[in-house]
Parts: structure tokens; sequence; C-alpha cells
């Protein structure tokens, strides 16, 4: 059944059309004439019915009398009188002890007549031949049986007949029916065919300024207009798209042009800062040296003709030439950092802590002080940068701890989330209001006699680690050391 | 033997200057040639232009090569000299202010035998010409001509 | 004895294939049978007794001669062969005479049973069943013995 109704399914809508319209039809046809053989078959049963059992009535009163005085003779005439009706094939009377008491049977055929009588009751039809028994009554006391047998086949060719002729009936409304069905197919499912052929053509061609031809104001055509809106919704849309398209192309090449401006004016810039760092590097300390050096030669060659003030004007004029010295350096550095991209490998910081501090020690041999370096530490960031900030920072603890007699510095490690690198001090420490000025360039929490230093250190280390997207951070009181921490992520 | 002189490639006069009072501080007694642009510095190694008929294997015990000079910088100087048979084997020292990534890298590929750094501290300065002269012209062995 | 069986069921017979007139139906609530020689019948006429006819209840009547049957108010009177002697002489109303006697007819009787080839059959005289205000039933009438 399934593949049936599946085929029926994708069957094209006109066949599915014609196929309904007969099939309803033929179902009615059938059903219209099965109901009529039904109904003349009935109407014959009960017509035989009422005839044969008039019939067995009539021969029953008839017999009463010979079959209460047991007249079998009489009873056979009265059987008799069933010659008269042809359809009767036999007829039997039977005793109030259910025995054959007389019989009639036609003469041309071998009716079976049984020796004991049958079950009273309403008539049986089978085989060609209805069959009725009844109770003879004489005034209401039973006095025996009668029991007739009739020839149906003349009927039942009757029957046969009706239904030849139905079926030929039933040939000829089917095939008007397909004329009418073809004929009612086109002017239902031919439009909607249409509409389904111009989909597919507009699915295949793309061209969303065909429309389709309403030719009614049924349910087609409002499908018909509602195609025709869908359609051209479809070619708004389309056309926004296009339009869309275009101002995104428009905006991409703008901002691409843009990003390769930048990109050249950046790159310009940075060509400038390492021009401009290259020249500091090389003419901005040419005069320090030459201020430097001739007032050294001032003091060595010319010692005698300088008094005491001569000589402290020119160590001045010395010291301040050195500082910038130390600035420029430190702002070449800053520059340095701040134009390099990270370039990240595996960093053991603990092996780089220990360089650094030996590097403190050695410059500075007479101070006692222990630098504690966590052993393990590694990092994935650039090492060179990273170098920097570690000697900054721990350049930073050893400058801060000078006046301690047990100076102690710490490079370790906590691990909350992510590990959290940190630098700690037993030193000077600073006052937290002024943590927000830490590292700005330039900036300094003590003074250059008490400790000396540029106030760039910081904000190297703070762009290093910013570099690498990383965060700094300190803790610190006056007196109480100071704690670096930094995260490499 | 007589002395072999020192090459002092350097435009800045002061420099010049405080470089020879660097070497003569530390009883350094080499005569000091300066050449004061690179042109002038090519001339003196290959006896060319100025010097014409100095003879170029004669080469100066060390050469102090500024990098920023004028006309031909400190690096093509160096190249120049480097890429000559007679020359290429005199020790040459970058001495210069700079300390710019590109500069080191530049001078050592090109063959320089060291590279020191001028530092602004007179005192530094000494210490480091002392060193300089103590190893180029005491210690180092010269290649043989 | 057989023979006093079919002639038992046949005066039942009679009894039901025979109208009494109206009146005489309804003088008295029982059928009064009444027969002259029953010692024939034997056994066979005790299965009548009590059977209902035309609505009443058969009652049996034995006579020693057919004129007690007035005082036992008879519906029907059999008079067994030899004992006709006892006859009324002529039909009276409402009694139906029924006899086994050649020329019981003709002596004033309705039925006469005769023995036909074996079997036992009946004359009736319809003039006189018409006296006595009896209707017979064609059939009956079609069974009898034609004259």
């Amino acid at each position: 059944m399934s593949p049936l109704v599946q085929g029926f399914r994708n069957l094209p809508l006109r066949w599915k059309t014609i196929v309904s319209m007969l099939g309803v039809t033929t179902i009615s046809l059938m059903l219209v004439g099965a109901g009529q053989l039904v109904r003349e078959r009935q109407g014959f049963e009960r017509q035989m019915e009422q005839r044969l059992t008039l019939l067995a009535d009539v021969i029953g009163l008839n017999s009463t009398a010979a079959l209460a005085f047991n007249d079998a003779a009489a009873a056979t005439e009265v059987l008799g009188a069933l010659a008269s009706d042809e359809h009767i094939m036999a007829g039997a009377l039977y005793d109030t002890r259910d025995l054959l008491f007389a019989r009639y049977v036609r003469s041309d055929i071998e009716a079976p007549l049984l020796d004991t009588a049958p079950n009273v009751g309403r008539p049986t039809f089978g085989g060609g031949m209805a069959a009725i028994t009844r109770t003879v009554k004489y005034r209401g006391q039973p006095v025996g049986k009668v029991h007739l047998l009739a020839d149906t086949t003349e009927w039942s060719n009757t029957l046969w007949d009706y239904a030849a002729v139905a079926a030929v009936l039933f040939v000829v409304v089917l095939t008007i029916g397909l004329f009418v069905s073809i004929w009612l197919q086109r002017l239902i499912t031919g439009p909607i065919i249409d509409l389904a052929q111009l989909a597919r053509r507009i699915g295949q061609e793309r061209d969303f300024s065909r429309r389709a031809v309403k030719r009614s104001d049924d349910e087609m055509g409002v499908l018909v207009d509602g195609f025709n809106d869908m359609l051209d919704e479809i070619g708004k849309g389309r056309a926004e798209i296009e339009h869309g398209r275009d101002e995104l192309r428009k905006l991409n090449e703008q901002l691409e042009r843009r990003v390769v401006e930048r990109t050249a004016q950046l790159e310009a810039a940075n060509k400038e800062l390492e021009a401009f760092s290259y020249s500091v590097s090389h003419d901005l300390r040419a005069p320090l040296r030459s201020i430097d050096g001739f007032s050294r030669v001032l003091l060595d060659e010319h010692s005698a003709t300088l008094n005491a003030d001569g000589r402290d004007s020119l160590e001045r004029v010395r010291r301040a030439a050195q500082r910038m010295g130390m600035l420029i350096d430190d702002l070449l550095k800053l520059a340095r950092v701040t134009r390099v991209e990270p370039n990240r490998e595996e960093v053991d910081l603990s092996m780089l802590g220990r360089e650094i501090a030996v590097a403190l020690q050695n410059q500075d041999p007479d101070r006692r002080a222990q630098i504690v370096v966590a052993p393990g530490l590694r990092a994935h960031a650039d090492a060179r940068l990273l170098r920097i900030a570690l000697e900054n920072l721990l350049g930073n603890a050893w400058k801060f701890t000078g006046q301690r007699k047990e100076a102690r510095i710490e490079l370790g490690m906590t691990t909350n989330s992510a590990p959290v690198y940190f630098v700690r001090d037993n030193g000077a420490g600073f006052d937290m209001a002024y943590a927000n000025k830490l590292f700005a360039p330039f900036q300094r929490l003590h003074s250059v006699e008490e400790f000396p230093g540029t106030g760039i250190g910081l904000a190297t280390v703070q762009r290093i680690i910013s570099k690498h997207g990383g965060r700094i951070w300190a803790e610190s009181a006056v007196d109480k050391g100071t704690a670096f921490f930094f995260t490499l992520p | 033997m007589a002395q072999k002189v020192i090459l002092l490639v350097e435009d800045n006069p002061d420099d010049a200057e405080l470089t020879r009072r660097a070497l003569k501080s530390n009883n350094i007694s080499n005569q000091v040639v300066v050449a004061r642009d690179g042109v002038e510095a090519l001339d003196y190694v290959f006896g060319t232009g100025k010097h014409v008929g100095r003879d170029p294997l004669e080469t100066p015990a060390i050469t102090l090569l500024d990098l920023k000079l004028p006309k031909l910088d400190g690096l093509e100087v160096l190249r120049r000299i480097r890429a000559d048979e007679r020359t290429k084997f005199m020790p040459i020292v970058i001495l210069t202010s700079s300390k710019e990534d590109q500069d080191l890298i530049n001078g050592y590929r090109l063959g320089c035998n060291s590279y020191v750094r001028k530092p602004v501290d007179f005192d530094e300065f000494l210490v480091a010409a002392k060193q300089l002269g103590l190893y180029w012209l005491l210690l180092n062995e010269p290649p043989p001509m | 004895m057989l023979e006093y069986q079919v002639k038992a069921s046949y005066l039942y017979n009679f009894a039901r294939f025979i109208t009494w007139p109206e009146d005489v139906v309804a003088r008295q609530g029982n059928f009064n049978l009444c027969i002259v020689g029953a010692e024939r019948f034997g056994s066979a006429l005790d299965a009548l007794a009590g059977e209902r006819v035309n609505g009443q209840t058969i009652a049996l009547h034995r006579l020693e001669q057919a004129g007690q049957a007035r005082a036992n108010r008879c519906h029907l009177l059999f008079i067994a062969s030899g004992r006709d002697g006892t006859a009324t002489g002529g039909p009276e109303r409402g009694l139906l005479t029924i006899g086994e006697t050649p020329g019981f007819l003709e002596r004033g009787g309705i039925i006469n049973l005769v023995e036909v080839n074996g079997r036992i059959r009946f004359e009736i005289r319809q003039p006189a069943a018409r006296q006595a205000g009896l209707v017979v039933s064609s059939q009956l009438l079609g069974l009898a013995i034609q004259r």
C-alpha cells in the first residue's frame, strides 16, 4: 500500500487530478452498482419469501383435513395444484410426526425431498433454489408441515443481466468521466502547472523580473498575486543586497587604503624615530664627551691655575655631562623597547636572574646583599627584553637597599590562576600615594642625591611587560621595602 | 723597528683631540694619523690622493674607525679595506658613540676586530684607551706581511 | 384395536372440522363426547378426555344406548355397529351422530365410517347435518366418499 501511496504522491499534478476524479467516479459507480444489486437481490428474496409463504400457507390450509384424516391421496391432490406455478420445483407435506405424508415433484426434474420434515422457518436460498418449510395449523393447532422448493435460476440470470448492463454502463460512464476529468484538469491544474514552470525557470535563470499571468479571481488568482508580490520583494531584496555589497566593498577599499596609508605613516614615523635615535646616539653624545673630556683635561693639566671653587665647578660640569649621557642612554633604551616587537621563546628566568645578580655583585663587590632567585622560573617571552626588564627591577632593588645593612632581594613567583612573578626587596620603599607616578618616564620618587637614576627604568619595564600583554604593579611602604609584581601571559 | 702609526678616522676634532690625549696619557707614543673623513682614510690606507706614494703594505698598527663620517661613512671604509688583499687583515677597531644594534651587527659582519663605544665619562674613556693600546700594540701579534 | 385408535382420532377430528351452532356451544362448558359401545375402543378413548376442541374441554360419556344422549347433553354421539337399534330416528339439533354400520345414514345418521381398501373412510349426509344446525367444513366434505 505504501509504495502505491508514494507513487501517487510523486505523480505530476495533472495525473493526480485525473486519477483522483476517475477514482472517485469508479468508487461511486461501484458502490451504486453494488447497492443496486444488493437491493435487487433483497427485493427478490422478499418477494420470493412472500410468494412462497403464501403458497405454502394455502397448500397447508387446503391440506389440513387431509392431514387430520390421514388422507394422502387428497393431500397429493392438493399438492398437485403446484403444477400451475412453473417456478415451483417440488412440494411436500409432513404429518405431525414429521414423516413424509404427500409429495409433488415437477415432472422434468429430480427434486431432493427429504423423508423427514426440514426445520420450520424463513426461506433459504442456494444452489439456484429457494426452500421454505412452514407448519400447517388448523384452528391454532399444528396438523403437519408443508415444504416447498422453488427454482431461482431465472432470477439469478436476471441479476446477471442486470450486472452486465451495469458493467457496460460503468465503462461508458468512466470513459465520459475520463474526458471530463481531462478537461477539468486543464481548467484547474493548468494555472498551477504554469506557475510551477515559471518558478522552475526563475530558479534556473535567476531572472526575478518575470511575472506570472493572473487568469482567474479564485484561490489560484490569490496564489499568482502572492507569487508576484514575493518576486517583487525578492527583486527589491536583491537590489538592496547588491547596493549593500557595493557599499561594503567601497568601505573595505577605503579601509584598506587607510590601513596602507597608516602603515606607511607608521613606517615613516618608525624610520624617523630610528633616524632620530641614531642621530641622538651619535651626535648628542659627542658634545657631552667634549664637555667632560676637556673638563678632565683642565683638571689634570691646569689644576695649578684653578682654585678649589674652580675645580668644584668643573667637577659639577663633568657630573652634569655624565648624567646627561646616562639620560640619553636610558631614553635610547626606552625608544628601542618601544620599537621592537617581542620575539617569544622559552626563557629561563631563574638563570637570567642569577646572571644579573652576579653582575650587580661584581659592580659593587663591597656591598653585603643577599639575592635569592627561586629555581625553575620559566616564561614564554622575548629573552632580550626580559633581560632589560629584570636588569631594571633587580638594579632598582639593589639601588634602594643600598642603605640596608642586611639587604635582601628576592626573585620569585606566586600562582593563583596564572603565574605572577615578583621582585621583592627590603629597601627604602615608597609612599603608595605616589604609586600612580611610578611607571611614567622621568618620574622619580627619590632625590638624585639620595638614589641616583634617570626615572626611565620603570617606564621601560612597564613597556616591556605590556608589550607581552602582561601587567605590572607595585606594593610598597616607606622603609618597609618594595615588591614589583608582573605577569607574562 | 720603527713604531707603526695609529690611524684615527674621526671627523670631530674634539673627539680626535681627546683620543690623542687619552692615548698619550697612557704612554702610547705611536704616531697618531688623523683622517677627517672616509675618503681621506682610504687615501691614507691605499696611498692615493693626498697620500700618493705611501705604501699600502705599511699598514697601521691599529685603526680606530668612527662610523659617522662625512663623504664615506665608517662601514663603507671598513668594507673597502676588507675587500682589498693588501689590507684585509689589518686590525680595525670601531670607536663610536653609537651602541645601536644595527651598527654593531653591520660592523662585525664587515669584519671589524673590535667594537668600542666612546663613553661620555672621560675617565672611562681613559681606561678604554689604555686597554686598547695594551692589547693591540703590545699583546696582539699582527698578521705576517 | 388399531382400527379403533384411528376411529377415536377421527371422532376428535370431526369435532374440530365441524362447527356447532352458537346457542348449543354456549349452553354448557364441556364438549360432551358420547359413545355407545365404548368397550371396543379399549384405552384409545382415554387420550381424548381432557383435550380441547373449539375452546371447550372434551368430556367423555360412555352410554348404554342412544336414548341417553339427550339426558347427557351430548354434542357428538358415536354408535358402534350392532348397537344402532337404539337410534333416535331423525337429526336432532346440535347433535352430531356418527355410526359404523351400513345404512346408518339412511336411518337418520349424519356421518358413517366405512372401510375401503383397508383404509377407514367416511360418508356424510349433508342435508341431515344442515337439519341438525351443524356446518361441515368443505375440506371435510372433500374427503368424504361421494355417493
